[in-house]
């Protein structure tokens, strides 16, 4: 507990913390707009390229939809952020120079990388929430139809999908680790997106984990049909090992 | 009980050997200056005592223990390596108050305490970003202490620190030596190991090069004559013409280490008097720590004998 309080400690007046919350927030805040738009035919046809993609998606102005959105937005945006999040709380150690004084503490070395891992689970955890809040008053404010299916399974398809892009944050702290700062673990951020898009478009995103998220959250047209059982089991290995090559590489590799 | 002890300490990188088979004791409440140039292997050394490096080959104890995963006494130490970092964003407070949870210290009193101590009252309020050189030296040295160590391991403790600071620095280690503690202090800076240290290794190269204690380090300072005349170029030329070795100091004065100039002085400015060349400085001084240093890391090389 203790180690968790003192990373809990690390976030007072960061910046960064309500940051990833406002740039976060904009993706229910965007959902209403579109869900406005289809909503309204008048603004539809103002707006025709919207409305032809919303065509081809097939989606139409009601509630499951607008999960959806926020779904894909958790999927895709989310490994951003998150890893974000997982960069700068592994990364901040080695950009502000304080990696040494965590080394020869009664605090296990392990201990404050799981207490990391922890914080970081919490913090990605609770801009899911923020936003799942944010879009539940904004869908009964837009007094947006039920759609097809139920709010429960709503809200169970948009957080097992923050749970798989929680996961993926493991690799991205060893990165940050490995690479002693921030720089490493954003460039691999930006390397998976880049792949995520160009695998999952190749069509083999069903067993590359960071097009996984997104497959699930509906973004390649139909969760069922994108993802299968290996899939949850490549990306399970994928966090597992990151999480792993995380704790070993702080608690064994010379820290200069 | 010896508090450090190291044996045949070695770490290489490659093929570079920063440390080379050091064995080093440091007793209970001694404070034991360790010094050497920039790139010695000061801090590689210090980071082994402290587990952060792995030695290639050699055991570091502390307190009896070897240092390894299963090294337990951690708050029995505390250590400053370079420079001083803090969590910028955090105030002077939360950033004792991280450090208060990861050493799993009890009490209230404890973070107050140590601000006291490092006269940090005026900042306890101000993010750590905020603070001068100075002032974040007295954050690095108040997380140093505020578990109260057995032995504290500084590594260039006073870099950065204005004449004050380096006095209160000074102040604060006798203090804590007089208490019990035990110190070890790495520092580039001669006069202020010598000031503080009852032992001084030096290192050079990764090699242990010599130990002494403030006793030998006095026996070991050489004396030599030190002159000068309005023309030196021309007194060293009559000094060598009667077979009396000099040298050209580069501070402009000549400097006579031989035993008979140096116990008869009178005879050199006899000398000197009678080639048209009166001196206008004659002393003997004593050589300083500076120059005792530079002769132990770079000796003069032995004549060959007959």
């Amino acid at each position: 507990m203790n180690a968790i309080r003192a990373e809990l400690l690390k976030l007072r007046g960061a910046t960064v913390v309500w940051a990833t919350f406002v740039a976060f927030a904009l993706a229910p805040l965007m959902g209403a707009v579109f869900m406005w738009i289809m909503g309204d035919p008048e603004a539809l046809g103002r707006a025709s390229a919207l409305g032809t993609k919303a065509e081809v998606m097939g989606i139409t102005a009601d509630r499951g939809a607008y999960f959806l959105i926020l779904s894909q937005a958790m999927g895709i945006g989310g490994i951003m952020v998150f890893g974000f999040v997982a960069s700068w709380i592994f990364g901040r150690e080695y950009s502000d120079g304080t990696a040494k004084d965590l080394l020869a503490l009664p605090t296990g070395r392990a201990r404050i990388i799981h207490a990391k891992f922890i914080v970081y689970a919490l913090w990605c955890l609770a801009i899911a929430l923020c936003n799942l809040l944010i879009g539940l008053v904004i869908s009964q404010l837009m007094d947006l139809p039920a759609g097809s299916g139920t709010l429960v399974r709503y809200v169970q398809h948009y957080l097992i999908t923050t749970a798989l892009t929680i996961a993926l944050g493991t690799p991205i702290a060893f990165f940050a680790i490995r690479g002693k700062g921030y720089l490493a673990p954003l460039g691999v951020i930006g390397l998976t997106l880049v792949f995520a898009q160009v695998v999952a478009a190749a069509g083999f995103g069903t067993y590359f984990p960071w097009s996984m998220p997104g497959l699930y959250s509906g973004a390649g047209g139909g969760h069922d049909l994108a993802v299968n059982a290996w899939s949850f089991v490549v990306l399970g290995l994928t966090s597992v090992l990151g999480y792993a090559a995380t704790v070993r590489y702080w608690r064994v590799a010379d820290q200069g | 009980m010896d508090v450090i002890s190291t044996t045949a300490l070695t770490k290489r990188y490659g093929t570079v050997t920063a440390v080379d088979r050091i064995s080093l004791r440091v007793g209970e409440g001694e404070i034991h200056g360790f010094l050497g140039l920039n790139g010695a292997g000061k801090t590689t050394l210090i980071r082994m005592l402290l587990g952060m490096v792995r030695p290639t080959d050699g055991a570091v104890h502390l307190f009896g223990k070897p240092v390894n995963k299963a090294f337990d006494r951690w708050n029995n130490v505390g250590y400053l390596v370079e420079t001083p970092f803090a969590y910028p964003g955090l105030s002077v407070y939360d950033n004792l108050w991280v450090f208060q949870e990861l050493r799993r210290l009890k009490g209230r009193n404890v973070i107050d305490a140590v601000i006291d101590r490092l006269h940090l009252g005026r900042y306890k309020h101000q993010k750590a970003g905020q603070l001068s050189l100075g002032n974040r030296h007295r954050l690095g040295l108040a997380k140093a202490l505020m578990h109260k160590p057995r032995l504290l391991i500084l590594d260039e403790p006073i870099n950065g620190l204005d004449p004050e600071g380096i006095v209160e620095v000074r102040l604060l280690l006798k203090e804590l030596a007089a208490q019990g503690s035990t110190i070890f202090l790495s520092s580039h800076i001669i006069g202020e190991l010598a000031k503080v240290s009852m032992r001084l290794s030096i290192i050079h190269e990764g090699r242990l090069v010599t130990e002494l204690d403030s006793s030998e380090i006095a026996a070991r300072l050489g004396q030599r004559l030190v002159l000068s005349t309005l023309d030196n170029a021309a007194a060293m030329e009559r000094l060598a013409r009667h077979g009396v070795q000099a040298q050209l100091h580069r501070e402009g004065y000549i400097a006579l280490s031989d035993p008979d100039s140096v116990r008869h002085p009178e005879r050199i400015a006899a000398l000197l008097v009678q080639e048209g060349l009166p001196p206008t400085l004659l002393q003997v001084r004593s050589e300083d720590l500076e120059e005792l240093f530079l002769r132990v890391i770079h000796p003069p090389p032995q004549r060959a004998t007959a």
